[in-house]
């Protein structure tokens, strides 16, 4: 298979666990999507991507230490890989090179 | 959770998560769902955010969560890993369900479309109305067939049909779980053996190991013959190919807890299956085995301990569970109603309270203190019982009454001998004497109980002879005296010799694992001779063997050409070389399942019919080794054949050559359509007797047919069957004194009460008296007449019974066929046929004196034979039964009575005898008895219109017969000498010769084969040479000389060439 693809939630929520850095974790995540583009992601829909992605190898999970809140439960901290951040970036130049073919349309 | 969240609904939620979630994910998660909760809460209230939090969980009932994601955390070693891809999954799926169709359509099209003989119409029977069937009943498949039973849709003749499509789909099932366990065997196998193969190369040869291992035993003959008919080996297959894949999933997961869960999920299996079949149980040592070499590091000893621990387990749950439980529960019942007078039933529920309580409490304290394997230990316990727990419907519906309710197991006394069979009296497993040895004294054993007004009540004691130390043996297989001629010619001893300990285990050897379980192994898997009762395997020495024709042409021969079994010595000895701890794994089910069993049901010298169907377990076992040894031929060529792809390709075709040949042998003697004859004769026995008549039966096997036609097809039932066998026990008796159907409940002279009192048996006592009113005699009984007793037992003070008969009344109630008047006695007198009198003739007498007529009486053949006393001279043949009345037969040179207008109208008007005339049917020797039962009938009706000068009559009841049950479907049998010679006295000489020339030619050369073949001490060459002898005299006696001549000479001809290997036959 040639170019890994990266489905459009995929791709959110990739750029998210690369943006939050070190506090990326399920809530956080799609906290910080609905602030950013408006967008209700349920948490399930957010830990299946996050996990497919840790499986394309675009990211990679440890488990934090314990927390007061969330009854003690530890969170699972997502970052991104240095694969992932490429493929982020490709796609970035993939679009601008698309966009940039797209005829524009005139102002007035 | 706990402190968070209090209410019970989200709690579940957050169960549920847990249970499908990987154990490794589920906290974090489980944290982001209660901040989310806490965000909610603040945000929305904590109403709107509860429902959130169920719905959060919910959502992540996924396929990303619940399946794939668990790969990265099972994956061990490389090969693993890459296998394990979704697209070998797929296939891996793909090709098990089209496995599984390929068996179900075989099933389904050879399927029997009606209720088969032996235990099937029986058990079908109780499943269409949940009733109890014989000791220890199997109460999950009964259920299973009572739903199974509704897809007949209210047509009662379907119901047959749609119990024995459970077995059929349990057995695609089976098939199924073969296929996927052997592909996760083959992979262990093709790890281990380090196999050089590209890896697609390696998924195909999985793939195609399955589909070879699965098929072959889809195809082998017991696995079908099960598989195709209402009995419990099917379901017991199922179970066992269920544990097996439940082992090897569990083995393949590598967090604990979650692996867990698949050993309950097996002690759940193994506990459901005790209500199908015990067989199940001895899976437990390979799977422990399993266990062992996951957990621990393998060491000789370790081996040892695993085996001795699983053994353990075994009787743990085979004899301290089943009947243990319930014993206990006994203990309590006894105190509680005994010594504390407490209800009925209070004793037992106390025990069953007390077990749950420390169950709960057993389960909630280890979980709290973390001792996992305790935990899983007690929960897998709990599951146990969960699924024993089908056997409370044998208590509920035996307290219903069912017309069929074996042991009447109503209560927890009742309940515990029908777990144990008591019934059946046991065999010495351990130590017993030798069937040589004479009893030397009686010793009773624990008290039985009976419910009696409002305590248990001492219903008598078990006993067991006790025999002389020097007579008793370790491990004694030569031990039942009933069959002392018979193990004296397997051991080759002489008349009084006593077999030494050699004998013994040869008689182990070459008899119980040779004859009664090789062979049927081989046949599995290298072919058989016949269906002929003890019928050899295919040896090669016959493969290109002549046979006579009739030999050639029987549809159960089948040759294998031994393939499948070469496979699967390939695949074991691979396995054995290259992955040695499986092959003990596989190796322990193949011994448990097969000759541990054998060891076990120490069997006598001869069965009533083959008993091939017992071991499919290690069929199954072996069906592995013939799947693996496509890995094995694959990887040891992989250096010669060079073209990978022509290895695979070659591979392959050898490998499906096996399960091909085997569906091409097999198909015609395992496709059971349009057979009925089974229910056809059943219903022609019932039909024979008159409305609200009483039939008496010998034993099982010719009374569960009647049962299965009246319960499930609600054919005459206001008939009572009633098994004479069974009318010794008083249970049975009591069960007689109630409506039954439309049978009306029975009143003795002696009392259901009275008969408790006696014993099994009433000896004769000389007291000079020369006969006894039978009507006195009962009376007498009634009132526990002290004239009657000699020390505890009763006796019988004469050897001639009488029963006196009002003539005139009898006449008026119009009960004596036309032209019997003359035969009418004034006083019956019935002999004794041995010094004693059983329970059941005493049963038998009361009904024929207490009834007074007002109820016809039935005989059928095997109930005239068991009784004590000789009815033979007032029996009158009426169809298929004898009825009893007082008319005595005047000739000595007729064995019955025959009423030749009911038989008329029965045997040609009324009987059924569907699909006999059709040669495209395979009819086995089942049918054949019922057929020659039939014939014989038919003969007799003949003979007795011959006998009143009715000829034309005579000739058509005998042309009726051979048109009807033409020799082309099934052959002539022992009953066509009388056909030859009654068709010769109605003028019908040339059919007479026509046959006579067909039976005898065919025996001739039969007969000359099995000579030549060295058989000569078999029951077939004893039938055809009586044949031959019976159609020459025949020929002789109506004046063909000519041809009679012929068929002397070929008699003599084989007497002569007998004499040469020293070995006349006795004439019968």
């Amino acid at each position: 298979m040639g170019k890994e693809y990266l489905g459009e939630l995929e791709e959110l929520i990739l750029t998210m666990v690369g943006l939050l850095q070190e506090d990326a974790y399920g809530n956080a995540i799609i906290k910080e999507i609905r602030e950013q583009v408006n967008r209700n992601v349920s948490l399930a829909a957010a830990h299946v991507t996050l996990y497919r992605l840790e499986g394309k190898g675009y990211i990679k999970s440890h488990v934090g230490g314990a927390t007061k809140t969330r009854g003690g439960r530890r969170k699972r901290i997502f970052t991104i890989t240095s694969a992932g951040l490429s493929v982020l970036r490709a796609m970035k130049e993939d679009r601008i090179k698309l966009w940039k073919l797209v005829p524009q349309l005139r102002s007035n | 959770m706990d402190e968070i969240i209090k209410s019970y609904p989200q709690r579940l939620a957050l169960l549920l998560l847990k249970w499908f979630c990987p154990g490794s994910l589920f906290e974090t998660i489980e944290g982001d769902l209660i901040e989310q909760y806490e965000i909610d809460t603040r945000e929305v209230g904590e109403r709107r955010a509860k429902r959130r939090l169920i719905w959060n969980s919910l959502k992540f009932f996924r396929p990303g969560i619940i399946s794939e994601y668990k790969f990265r955390f099972t994956a061990r070693k490389p090969d693993f890993i890459k296998i394990r891809t979704i697209n070998f999954k797929n296939a891996n799926n793909l090709t098990g369900w089209i496995v599984f169709g390929i068996a179900l359509t075989t099933y389904s099209l050879t399927v029997e479309e009606t209720a088969s003989f032996w235990d099937c119409t029986e058990f079908i029977a109780s499943s269409y109305k949940l009733q109890v069937p014989h000791p220890p009943g199997a109460p999950l498949f009964l259920l299973l067939g009572r739903f199974f039973s509704f897809f007949a849709f209210g047509d009662h003749t379907k119901v047959a049909y749609a119990v024995n499509m459970l077995s059929a789909i349990a057995s695609a099932f089976t098939i199924l779980f073969l296929f996927w366990s052997i592909v996760l065997f083959g992979r262990k196998l093709i790890d281990a053996s380090k196999s050089v193969l590209l890896l697609e190369e390696k998924k195909w040869l999985l793939l195609i190991s399955g589909v070879v291992g699965s098929l072959a035993y889809a195809f082998s003959d017991s696995f079908w013959f099960s598989a195709v008919e209402a009995e419990v080996y099917a379901m017991s297959s199922l179970s066992t190919a269920v544990v097996v894949w439940c082992i090897l999933k569990w083995d393949s997961i590598e967090e604990e807890s979650k692996a867990s869960r698949w050993l309950i999920l097996i002690a759940y299996i193994v506990g459901l299956s005790i209500g199908v079949h015990l067989l199940n149980l001895l899976t437990l040592p390979a799977l422990a085995l399993v266990y062992y070499f996951k957990k621990f590091k393998p060491s000789k000893w370790g081996i040892l301990c695993a085996l001795i621990v699983s053994g353990v387990l075994v009787l743990f749950i085979n004899d301290l569970i089943i009947p243990g439980l319930p014993t206990l529960a006994g203990y309590f019942e006894l105190f509680f109603v005994n010594t504390v007078g407490l209800f009925f039933g209070s004793g037992a529920i106390v025990f069953a309270l007390t077990l749950i309580s420390v169950l709960v409490y057993a389960i909630r304290i280890t979980q709290k203190r973390n001792f996992a394997l305790l935990n899983t230990f007690f929960l897998a316990f709990t599951f146990i019982l969960l699924g024993y727990g089908s056997y409370t419907t044998v208590i509920i519906r035996s307290n219903f009454n069912t017309p069929i309710n074996e042991g009447a197991p109503k209560d927890v006394m009742s309940f515990v001998s029908y777990l144990k069979r008591e019934q059946y009296g046991s065999r010495p497993l351990l130590f017993g004497p030798y069937f040589t040895a004479d009893p030397i004294g009686i010793k009773y054993g624990a008290p039985t109980y009976v419910k009696g007004k409002d305590r248990y009540e001492v219903g008598g004691r078990r006993l067991s002879l006790e025999y002389s130390r020097q007579d008793e043996t370790i491990l004694p297989r030569a031990w039942n005296p009933d069959f002392a001629d018979d193990y004296k010619s397997i051991i080759g001893l002489q008349a009084g010799q006593r077999p030494n300990f050699t004998q013994n285990m040869y008689y182990m050897f070459k008899h119980q694992i040779g004859t009664m379980y090789m062979r049927y192994l081989m046949w599995n898997f290298a072919g058989r001779e016949s269906d002929e009762q003890g019928a050899d395997w295919f040896r090669p020495t016959h493969w290109f063997k002549k046979l006579p024709t009739t030999m050639a042409a029987n549809a159960a021969r089948n040759n294998y050409f031994m393939i499948p079994f070469i496979l699967g010595l390939i695949g074991m000895f691979y396995q054995y070389v290259k992955d040695t701890r499986n092959f003990y794994v596989l190796g322990l089910l193949f011994l448990m399942l097969g000759v541990a069993i054998v060891v076990y049901l120490n069997s006598p010298p001869t069965e009533p019919r083959e008993r091939d169907y017992i071991y499919v377990g290690s069929y199954y076992a072996f069906s592995f080794w013939i799947g693996m040894a496509m890995i094995a031929i694959a990887d040891t060529f992989n250096r010669t054949v060079k073209n990978r792809k022509v290895l695979l390709i070659a591979t392959s075709i050898i490998g499906l050559a096996a399960p091909t040949i085997m569906v091409m042998q097999g198909w015609d003697d395992h496709d059971r359509s349009n057979r009925f004859f089974s229910v056809d004769s059943a219903a022609n026995t019932l039909n024979s007797c008159d409305p609200n008549g009483i039939l008496f039966t010998g034993g099982d096997n010719d009374t569960f047919p009647l049962w299965y036609a009246q319960e499930t097809e609600d054919c005459h039932n206001d008939m009572r069957v009633l098994v004479l066998s069974y009318c010794n026990s008083d249970w049975y008796i009591d069960q007689t004194t109630q409506q039954e159907n439309q049978s009306k409940p029975f009143s003795y002279t002696v009392g259901a009460k009275e008969y408790k009192r006696i014993g099994d048996y009433l000896s004769y006592s000389d007291l000079k008296i020369n006969t006894i009113d039978a009507k006195q005699y009962l009376e007498l009984l009634a009132k526990n007449h002290p004239g009657l007793t000699n020390g505890d037992q009763k006796i019988i003070p004469s050897k001639i019974i009488t029963i006196d008969i009002d003539e005139k009344q009898i006449l008026a109630k119009g009960i004596i066929p036309k032209g019997m008047e003359g035969f009418l006695v004034k006083q019956m007198q019935l002999k004794l046929l041995k010094n004693v009198l059983e329970k059941r003739d005493l049963v038998f007498l009361d009904l024929l004196v207490t009834t007074n007529w007002e109820r016809p009486i039935y005989l059928n053949p095997t109930s005239m034979a068991q009784l004590n006393v000789d009815l033979k001279p007032y029996a009158v043949q009426e169809g298929n039964v004898y009825r009893i009345l007082p008319v005595k037969n005047p000739r000595t040179d007729r064995d019955y009575l025959v009423n030749t207008e009911k038989g008329y109208e029965l045997m040609i008007d009324q009987f059924k005898y569907r699909g006999l005339d059709d040669s495209t049917i395979y009819y086995t020797n089942d049918y054949a008895i019922q057929v020659l039962n039939h014939r014989s009938n038919l003969n007799s009706l003949a003979e007795a219109l011959i006998d009143k000068g009715e000829i034309e009559k005579a000739s058509r009841v005998l042309l009726f017969s051979l048109n009807k049950m033409p020799d082309s479907t099934i052959p002539y049998d022992p009953s066509s000498p009388d056909t030859v010679s009654l068709l010769f006295k109605v003028g019908q000489k040339q059919k007479a010769v026509e046959l006579a020339k067909v039976v005898a030619n065919r025996a001739n050369e039969v007969a000359s084969f099995l000579i030549s073949d060295g058989n000569t001490n078999s029951y077939e060459l004893r039938k055809n040479i009586f044949l031959l002898g019976a159609m020459q005299r025949n020929l002789f006696e109506n004046g063909e000389e000519v041809l009679a001549k012929n068929f002397e000479e070929s008699y003599t001809g084989l007497i002569s060439r007998l004499q040469g290997t020293n070995r006349v036959p006795s004439p019968n």
